[in-house]
């Protein structure tokens, strides 16, 4: 498994630095294939961090300008999805600590908009459960929710995470134990209207 | 994975885990790099703005102490040779 997980590394790398190559020769074909294979995972990371539609494609915009800017000086033996991330997660950081008001605002408005939409029992309880997690991720330290995100939502391992934010292994493990901790402590406090109990652990 | 492992992922997964950027954003990239300007190669005016220092032997004629070490030094590797 793990051998099939570092031939697929390998493959990866290979043909991120032919497409490396190409853009340093300015063919923007390469361009447009890296966006093609990177565009989702990297969109959705923005995104989770953000919660801003428009500031998420900014970002996302911004990450390929720049990697055509930068083609020559990344290494093309190298997968350049850990570079990718690790600009967006950057940009989306500095986003937030400059949006800090609007986005208060924008999430209280689109809490009353749920409110407004009709819905089963069951469903709401559920959307409910989901809506107080993303709430909860919400109120974590920045870097907490940036680890958060690429191991929930991007699945990436810790040792990824690490080589994306450029930090010690232990120091993600850390984090993502801390967050998990609050997480678990936000959750106990909910009640959920028809008692349905969930052994957090 | 535990029962809070998955709670977040799925509340994550259901938040997020199909949005897609829209088609205008490849675009915009594609505008945004024909806009560039061309690299230019920087030039610099030799005469009015000389970018070196004087080399310090220019101003003081004589061999630093730690060149006269060196040179003992080596003279005394040399006698024993």
């Amino acid at each position: 498994m793990k051998e099939q997980h570092t031939n697929q590394s390998a493959s990866q790398a290979s043909s991120d630095g032919e497409r490396l190559l190409r853009l340093r020769r300015g063919d923007i074909e390469a361009l447009g294939e890296l966006y093609e294979e990177y565009k989702t995972p990297i969109f959705r990371t923005a995104l989770a961090i953000t919660r801003d539609r428009g500031a998420a494609e900014d970002i996302l915009q911004e990450c390929f300008v720049r990697l055509f800017t930068h083609s020559d000086r990344l290494f093309t033996d190298r997968s350049v999805g850990p570079w990718l991330y690790r600009v967006a997660v950057n940009l989306s950081c500095d986003w937030i600590q400059n949006h800090r008001r609007w986005v208060r605002f924008s999430e209280g408005l689109e809490q009353w908009l749920h409110s407004l939409r009709p819905m089963p029992e069951r469903e709401v309880e559920d959307q409910e459960l989901q809506e107080r997690i993303r709430e909860a991720v919400r109120g974590l330290s920045l870097a907490q929710q940036v680890v958060v995100v690429l191991f929930y939502l991007e699945g990436l391992s810790l040792k990824e995470i690490a080589e994306i934010l450029e930090v010690p292994e232990g120091t993600v493990k850390s984090r993502l134990h801390y967050a998990r901790e609050a997480l678990k402590e936000s959750l106990m406090e909910w009640q959920p209207r028809r008692s349905v109990v969930y052994e957090l652990t | 994975m535990d029962t809070l492992d998955l709670l977040i992922a799925r509340a994550l997964q259901s938040g997020w885990g199909k949005a897609e950027p829209s088609s205008r954003v490849w675009h915009r990239i594609r505008r945004q790099i024909a806009a560039r300007p061309a690299p230019n190669i920087p030039t610099r005016d030799f005469y009015l703005a000389p970018y070196w220092t004087p080399a310090v032997d220019t101003v003081f004629p004589f061999p630093s102490a730690g060149s006269l070490v060196l040179w003992r030094y080596d003279l005394a590797l040399s006698r024993f040779a």
